[in-house]
């Protein structure tokens, strides 16, 4: 029962903020000038255009078409491709395997690297590994992923050809485009496990935890960790949201057949609808994944479980 | 008797940005099976960074550097050792001074006094620790110690935290039990029965306790000793009765003078000016330049500490000699 008024809030909060993305998708699709003109061309007449505008129900005033957009989305269709001719919902199941297999991949790579990093940085404050997380974070933050991702296919692949420059199918063609899109979490991560965790680790409650007896592990794991843990996991959760509605730039430069490079080409071949729902796939997929946070928030403490009673 | 607990010539020092101060200074205590003692100071004159070194938990910029504790006999600080975290849980327990910031959140009490059970008490099955934890927890005067055992630190009030603070300090039966201004945070109705149970609880389990506390009234209530502690130093040792009565040291009556209670008739006096910043070079007493009795010697020598009874001492140069209650 708690539960269901936990997260009830939380539902009504998730649904709200989906419904002002797919707003925004709607309108920004066509704040880009007409689509109907953008398809056909400079070179189209005004008869050609006007049928266009019709076949798409782009001629209707614009509360209209927002109504119908709505209807449409609440029968769960995604409307169809304009430049494929297929439903958009067939083109993005057909990618996004490819975009959770690299999400997850990078994720726990930063999360393998990083997390460690960040807890060893607070943990001896000051000292060498305090100073490689600092330089990882500030690493990872500030370079460009395009230039990181171009750097590993001319090492990797090119001067030594140990992995595949791009493309998919085997693991080897995962490692490179894993490994780039790792960098901005894990320093995030690292950088915010590190702060975190130093300034639970100079609470009362862990002095009194020394004072108790408890092994200097214990301390560290089950009472310092875990209150640490709540930024950790929003950073994770805002990144991992980030990484799957779209890794436009680094599934571009390692040809990787993911949703990104579905919205780029949609995007270049000025296919609004395609473009519209992929934002509306992204959309829902950052406010499931930020769902789960919230959820996990009341695993990990109790007072905000019971924040909702 | 021999004494649970022996400190010799303490001394700590914390550095800082802007240099390195003497927190703690010949430090000298002994404290004996049963013994309830009030370790008296305003804020900064060092009482809790003296019993936190006690058990090695001082903060990262602060160090013993000098001194030796003893523990049943046992050297557990000087002569290159250093066992103070030994001590931790098993054999002294402490209880601190907020108990909303000094209990985990996130963990049930059960969870927190089984923790510490675990850690200290390897002989015990789990039966016989949940049978430990049921007996402590009914002696703290809950309504419903199962429902205090359920919970987490945020579903109690501030006097059944302090109460579960002080259960998760004795669970593992340690002989000496640290209170840290343990009741300073609470209301005054509050603070009187926490108080009461910590004293009952010590005495009956002739365990020894030290409570830190800058309100003299509630330690002379308590304490069969107190020890008085400025800018860092014991300047006064003795029976509660004997200082309260007859204190030696000008700060102590100064103290004395501050409460209305004892203040009487004459008119209530506070102390003038503030503590001392104390350096590693500080020469003379630290009171010094508070004090109205002070003549040319006292920020000149170090002043050595003065026995005056054999349960009665001070760290004045003139114990008993100056005219303490006339004039000032």
């Amino acid at each position: 029962m708690s539960f269901v008024r936990f997260m009830a809030p939380k539902l009504l909060g998730a649904a709200i903020t989906l419904l002002i993305a797919l707003s925004l998708a709607f309108f920004l699709a066509r704040a880009a000038g007409d689509p109907a003109r953008n398809i056909l061309g400079e070179f189209a007449t005004e008869e050609q255009v006007l049928a266009k505008q019709i076949e798409l129900g782009l001629d209707k005033p614009l509360p209209v078409q927002f109504v119908n957009y709505l209807g449409q989305l609440g029968s769960f269709d995604l409307g169809k491709s304009l430049r494929y001719s297929r439903p958009n919902w067939e083109l993005i199941v057909g990618r996004f395997p490819s975009s959770i297999q690299l999400t997850v991949v990078a994720m726990l790579i930063a999360t393998i690297v990083g997390l460690p990093l960040g807890v060893l940085a607070a943990l001896k404050e000051g000292r060498i590994w305090d100073r490689v997380s600092v330089f990882v974070a500030l690493f990872g933050q500030s370079i460009p992923l395009f230039w990181l991702g171009l750097m590993f296919i001319l090492l990797f692949a090119v001067a030594w050809g140990w992995l595949p420059a791009g493309q998919s199918g085997t693991w080897q063609h995962l490692v490179l485009p894993a490994v780039t899109l790792s960098v901005l979490p894990m320093a995030r991560i690292a950088r915010l496990a590190r702060s975190s965790l130093s300034e639970v680790l100079e609470e009362t409650y862990i002095t009194s935890a020394r004072a108790r007896g408890l092994r200097e592990r214990t301390v560290v794991i089950t009472h310092a960790l875990r209150n640490a843990a709540l930024p950790v996991v929003t950073i994770m959760g805002l990144q991992a949201g980030t990484l799957l509605s779209g890794a436009v730039t680094v599934e571009f430069v390692f040809a990787w057949p993911g949703l990104g490079t579905l919205a780029t080409q949609a995007v270049q071949f000025r296919d609004f609808s395609l473009v519209q729902a992929i934002v509306i796939v992204g959309a829902v997929s950052f406010v499931l994944i930020n769902l789960t946070v919230d959820l996990l928030y009341g695993i990990i403490d109790p007072r905000i479980r019971e924040q909702g009673s | 008797m021999e004494p649970l607990l022996s400190v010799r010539s303490l001394r700590v020092e914390a550095t800082s940005s802007v240099g390195t101060i003497v927190a703690v200074d010949k430090f000298d205590l002994d404290i004996y099976p049963g013994d309830v003692l009030g370790l008296i100071g305003e804020s900064g004159s060092g009482k809790t960074t003296a019993v936190r070194s006690l058990l090695g938990l001082t903060e990262r910029n602060v160090r013993i550097t000098d001194g030796s504790i003893y523990f049943q006999g046992e050297q557990v600080l000087g002569g290159g050792r250093n066992d103070l975290s030994r001590l931790r849980g098993r054999h002294v327990g402490m209880v601190f001074q907020n108990a909303s910031s000094s209990l985990n959140p996130l963990l049930r009490i059960n969870t927190q006094m089984r923790q510490v059970l675990k850690a200290n008490r390897s002989d015990q099955t789990a039966s016989d620790r949940a049978t430990r934890i049921e007996e402590v927890i009914s002696r703290m005067g809950f309504q419903d110690p199962g429902r205090v055992l359920r919970s987490y630190p945020h579903q109690l009030s501030g006097g059944m935290r302090q109460r579960a603070a002080i259960a998760i300090a004795i669970v593992s039966e340690p002989e000496l039990v640290i209170a840290d201004e343990s009741t300073s945070a609470l209301d005054v109705t509050t603070q009187a029965e926490v108080m009461a149970l910590v004293r009952e609880l010590a005495t009956d389990m002739g365990h020894s306790l030290i409570y830190v506390t800058h309100d003299l009234l509630l330690a002379a209530e308590v304490c069969t000793r107190m020890a008085v502690m400025y800018g860092g130093e014991v300047v006064e040792l003795g029976p509660t009765s004997e200082v309260v009565s007859s204190p030696h040291h000008p700060y102590t009556l100064g103290l004395l003078r501050s409460v209305p209670m004892w203040a009487k008739k004459a008119p209530l006096v506070g102390i003038d000016g503030t503590p001392p910043r104390v350096t590693p070079g500080f020469q003379g007493c630290r009171f010094a330049s508070r004090c109205p009795h002070a003549v040319r010697e006292c920020s000149v020598v170090d002043v050595e500490w003065t026995q005056t009874r054999s349960d009665h001492g001070s760290r004045c140069i003139q114990p008993e000699g100056a005219p303490l209650y006339s004039g000032g």
